[in-house]
């Protein structure tokens, strides 16, 4: 008799147990989906940017310290990017060329043409390559406005970046 | 009956001394969401938002203690009316405001929660009502268990509701 009441204490307190973890699961598991949802971009505004050194299709090296203005992320076979490529083109003549800066990821000597004229393009893997990892990008097309190794704003599109001052 | 009120002294201390200590966690969270919840003048949120909590506190200490017990239920059940009355006046005005009844949650108040506080009013009127001499240990323990499992699955109530929802 003992021994069933000891065994079935043990039980009892395996199930509480096992309820416990279920409910630390389900609230981890709520609280992963609400941060998830909108978390496209890893880096927020106010974020410091990773190091990183590049070379732009004009063979002129970019790494952090240089990188000041507009940071865009396309790749290749992204519809989207094609979608939101005429905007940034005209965005990018309107900053100038030294102001913008477009990772290109994949292999599309068209685009990448379109995009030299007006900005400094680094040509990518896939993946985005070294820039991608410094702002922890995943996700094309996306915008960055840096300032001084931060990010100071982010956006999908590019009617959604800031308007710059005095304009 | 002796055993069911073990059983609910259990559960309403757990529920209580959870929803007080998960309050305190975010005092200035749950300040704030008081006048979302009960629309009342600016100087009487501070006061209000204590007292729940304080008075959420002290239904979880007396309601562990037999001598104090049936003091502690007759408090449960004043708090849980008020607050159910609260949210009910909540939905009628068409609000969805989180519920904080467990800390920061985003889980908007409905029926659900409604229900929730109705059943857990129902049994700590019960544990008033039931005989105050004390059980056994053996059966007193299995209560007092079954008390708690209940507990955690009614503040576990909107994670588990997850689980269930019509994925939207």
């Amino acid at each position: 008799m003992p021994l069933v009441v000891a065994t079935l204490v043990l039980l009892g307190l395996f199930c509480l147990l096992n309820l416990l973890l279920t409910v630390g699961i389900l609230r981890r598991m709520r609280a992963q989906a609400a941060t998830e949802s909108g978390a496209l971009f890893a880096l927020r505004p106010g974020s410091a940017i990773g190091e990183f050194a590049a070379t732009t299709t004009d063979g002129e090296p970019v790494t952090t310290a240089t990188l000041n203005g507009t940071v865009a992320f396309f790749s290749a076979d992204c519809a989207a990017c094609h979608d939101t490529l005429p905007d940034f083109l005209a965005y990018a003549r309107d900053r100038g060329r030294d102001n913008v800066f477009a990772v290109f990821g994949g292999d599309e000597p068209d685009t990448v043409r379109a995009l030299a004229e007006v900005a400094r393009v680094v040509p990518a893997d896939l993946d985005g390559g070294q820039v991608a990892t410094a702002f922890r990008n995943t996700w094309t097309p996306a915008l960055y406005v840096v300032s001084d190794g931060r990010v100071v704003a982010t956006a999908g599109r590019v009617h959604e970046l800031p308007v710059p001052a005095g304009r | 009956m002796e055993y069911l009120r073990a059983a609910c002294a259990a559960l309403i201390a757990v529920v209580f001394a959870v929803s007080s200590v998960s309050k305190l966690r975010d005092f200035r969270g749950f300040a704030r969401s008081v006048p979302v919840l009960v629309p009342m003048p600016a100087r009487w949120v501070l006061p209000v938002s204590v007292a729940v909590v304080a008075a959420e506190g002290s239904t979880a200490v007396l309601v562990v203690v037999p001598a104090t017990a049936t003091a502690g239920f007759v408090l449960a059940s004043g708090l849980l009316p008020a607050f159910t009355a609260a949210i009910a006046a909540s939905l009628r005005r068409g609000q969805r405001v989180p519920c904080r009844c467990f800390g920061a949650a985003d889980t908007p108040v409905g029926p659900r929660h409604l229900a929730r506080n109705i059943v857990l009013a129902c049994l700590a009127v019960l544990g008033a009502l039931a005989p105050e001499h004390l059980p056994p240990v053996a059966g007193a323990a299995v209560a007092v268990a079954v008390g708690v499992v209940v507990a955690v699955l009614v503040t576990a109530m909107d994670d588990i509701a997850v689980v269930f929802a019509r994925s939207s």
